[in-house]
């Protein structure tokens, strides 16, 4: 049994986000950047099946710049046994990493497939669904519990108003939510070990997928700040103040 | 307010550009290493120190350790960190990787020692005097008595301490008066109180193993009586098994001004037969030996003082952003917007003094702690020698500036934040109180004035005209 789990190097979540003065997106130099904690998750959930005797190996794979190397380490220092670097443009479009990871996949037949339900640098929680979709696998978002049966995955997922359990055939997706568990750190000597462990580097070209983008951004900019909220004497005023104010009703 | 530790570029500055340890990895004892372990090493100690020992650093000072029916009740957070720290492995890293050690330069590790002393200076007491206790048992002891005791001590079921201070006799170790006996098995018995021991007794680990300075019995007069013991809480057989409680009692708690959560202890050796202790080196060698303990103390006094500083100036500086107060001299309408304070030159001013003070003395004490590793690695044995006289020449001083001015620098942190500084409400007050402790444990400022104007200077001084 083997399990893939990829990890997005983001900007690490104490930073505080700033916007570039050209517009073009998010300030990234000179920022601390480290690994997505949903993928931190993702991974621990993995080493947990391996240490459970569940699994026999844990690959870690990332899409991104040469400099996610140090994510995939971190990965291997945390109990991953060996890492996989497609070397690329750090904004890729999530069907372009989609596609990328289908065809890590396809490599290295995994039966079981785990992400983070989104990366806390664009949010957009698309990467795993499409990845489903685009593989034929069934797949479990939003994970809080994962149980291994034989052939089938039980995977109880968040959803609104509760949660709900589902049980999935082997090979499939997890993504996985903040409650599933929690990340263990590196140990020092574990920091050691992850340096002779095996990271290989592939490119889009070798994985025959095409990167270009499809979106254009045309611009980014700081949400607008929240202005202070008021009281409100009566449910009347409330309707007036949304409809000749605010303007939504 | 803000819940960073201290700065990570400002660390990185200082270790990668003004230190270059990536030059380290030239020497063969850092072969195995590179500029990403260091720097995932750094980041685990940040990401520990913020999770584990930050958020119980007011709650350890508001609710300080107990004593109770013979026992120290400490809060609960603090095994956990303790654990956190030795799980990671923290407490191993910079030994031989032969004894288990992962070979991590000591400038490394201190860096990593900053954020958990910016986190909480209280809790990281007990593993900081662990790793002092344990570098004296590697370097100092018998291999049969190094096998019993260093390994528990590097993964962190033994914690230690270092016993110097009586109730009599503080700076003038020289007059201590805990005396040991020979014994017939070797080994000797203890008698005497010791005072003020840091992390004296606790429950944190299933054992503590003290470092102390005793008088064998007969000894000449002065420092050149003192001898080394190692004493353990719970006596260990030669398997490793733990045996029998040792005489050692704890008679009483001190209650502090700051780094409340560390205990500070009265300790009775031998209200029995006598606590049993085993030698460590030779006779009435014991406080050269101990000095090499208070060195590196010193330096990690100093390092523990500039974080501090350090902390204070984070926090006064974060604050001094967001506060919104009064207008700049050229504002005339009473109705535009309020500054944020950080646009008064006052507060600049207090803010860049703070800035200097911590700074500083941060570089100065990871240049000394650099100074050590290349005393102890530098490959051409001249550069290690200049290293070591130069670090002997300078050890007052790092322990001294960053102490004095480090409690200057949380005294106007206080100040940046006005009445909120001096309320509870925030940590300012409580890191001032903390600071207060660094000019006076490890040797008093006036002790260290001693050492350098009557020691080493003269030393230094003679040596040059030697030489010319
Ligand atoms: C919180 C805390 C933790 C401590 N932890 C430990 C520990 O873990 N282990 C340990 O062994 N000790 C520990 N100590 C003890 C500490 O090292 C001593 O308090 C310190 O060395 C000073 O000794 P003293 O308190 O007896 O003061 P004294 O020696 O009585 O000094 C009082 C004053 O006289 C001055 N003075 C003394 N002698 C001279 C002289 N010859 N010339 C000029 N001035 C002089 C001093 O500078 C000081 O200003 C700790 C103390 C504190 C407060």
């Amino acid at each position: 049994m083997k399990i893939l789990v990829a990890v997005k190097r983001v900007v690490d979540y104490n930073v505080r986000i700033r916007v570039k003065a050209d517009q073009t997106g998010v300030e990234t130099a000179n920022v601390k950047m480290s690994m997505n904690p949903f993928d931190e998750i993702a991974l621990e959930e993995a080493v947990r099946i391996k240490e459970a005797g569940k699994a026999d190996e844990v690959v870690v794979v990332s899409i991104g710049p040469s400099q996610a190397q140090e994510t995939i380490r971190t990965g291997l220092a945390m109990g991953g046994d060996r890492g996989i670097l497609v070397e690329a443009d750090p904004d890729l479009e999530p069907l372009t990493v989609a596609k990328l990871l289908k065809a890590v996949v396809e490599k290295e037949s995994p039966d079981l497939l785990i992400l983070g339900k989104q990366a806390i640098d664009d949010d957009s929680n698309q990467t795993g669904q499409m990845l489903g979709e685009l593989l034929g696998w069934p797949q479990g978002t939003f994970a809080s519990k994962v149980e291994l049966g034989d052939s089938e995955v039980s995977v109880t997922r968040e959803i609104d108003g509760g949660a709900e359990t589902l049980a999935l055939n082997m090979p499939a997706v997890i993504t996985t939510d903040l409650r599933l568990n929690e990340p263990r750190y590196a140990k020092l000597p574990n920091i050691m070990k992850a340096k002779k462990k095996p990271l290989d580097t592939l490119t889009p070209g070798d994985l025959g997928v095409d990167t270009a983008h499809r979106l254009k951004v045309v611009k980014v900019e700081e949400p607008p700040k929240r202005k202070g909220g008021a009281k409100v004497g009566s449910v009347q005023e409330l309707v007036e103040k949304l409809r000749n104010e605010a303007k939504v009703i | 307010m803000t819940d960073s530790l201290l700065n990570d570029r400002d660390l990185k500055f200082q270790l990668y550009e003004v230190l270059d340890i990536e030059a380290l990895l030239e020497r063969p004892r850092y072969a195995e290493h590179d500029r990403a372990v260091f720097d995932s090493v750094l980041d685990t100690a940040h990401d520990l120190a913020k999770h584990y020992f930050a958020p119980h650093n007011q709650k350890g000072d508001a609710e300080e350790p107990v004593f109770e029916d013979g026992r120290v009740r400490l809060i609960p957070e603090t095994k956990t960190a303790w654990d956190a720290f030795a799980d990671a492995g923290f407490l191993a890293a910079h030994h031989d990787a032969e004894d288990g050690g992962m070979q991590l330069p000591e400038v490394v590790l201190r860096a990593c020692m900053a954020y958990f002393n910016a986190a909480n200076v209280s809790t990281t007491a007990y593993p900081f005097l662990t790793i002092g206790a344990a570098n004296l048992v590697k370097s100092f002891a018998a291999p049969e008595l190094r096998e019993r005791f260093l390994p528990p001590m590097m993964d962190g079921r033994f914690s230690g301490t270092m016993a110097l201070t009586e109730p009599g006799q503080g700076s003038a170790l020289g007059d201590i008066r805990t005396t040991a006996k020979p014994a017939e098995d070797g080994s000797y018995r203890l008698f005497g109180q010791k005072m003020f021991i840091s992390g004296g007794d606790h429950e944190l680990t299933e054992n503590i193993v003290h470092m102390v300075l005793a008088r064998i019995e007969g000894a000449p007069a002065g420092a050149k009586g003192i001898s080394l013991f190692l004493v353990p809480k719970v006596l260990v057989n030669s398997d490793g098994e733990l045996g029998a409680r040792n005489d050692v009692a704890l008679a009483g708690l001190l209650h502090k001004m700051g780094y409340r959560n560390t205990t500070s202890t009265v300790l009775s050796f031998g209200e029995g037969d006598g606590a049993v202790g085993y030698l460590v080196g030779k006779p009435h060698h014991g406080l050269a030996y101990m000095f090499q303990m208070m060195n590196e103390a010193r330096i990690g006094v100093g390092l523990g003082a500039a974080t501090l500083a350090y902390q204070s100036y984070v926090h006064a500086l974060s604050y001094a952003r967001e506060r919104p107060q009064g207008r700049l001299p050229s504002s005339k309408d009473p109705l535009s917007k309020q500054v944020r304070i950080i646009q008064h030159a006052d507060v600049r001013r207090l803010l860049l003094m703070q800035k200097a003070y911590a700074e500083g003395s941060l570089s100065l004490c990871l240049y000394a702690t650099s100074l050590a590793e290349d005393a102890r690695t530098a490959p051409d044995p001249e550069q290690a020698r200049q290293a070591g006289e130069l670090l002997d020449l300078l050890t007052p001083m790092v322990k001294s500036y960053p102490s004095r001015y480090g409690v200057i620098a949380s005294d106007l942190a206080i100040q940046v934040l006005g009445g909120a500084g001096y309320t509870r409400e925030y940590l300012l007050e409580q890191f001032y109180r903390d600071n207060r402790l660094n000019p006076i444990h490890e040797g008093t400022e006036g002790i260290q004035a001693i050492d350098l104007l009557g020691r080493k200077l003269g030393r230094a001084v003679a040596k040059a005209t030697h030489c010319s």
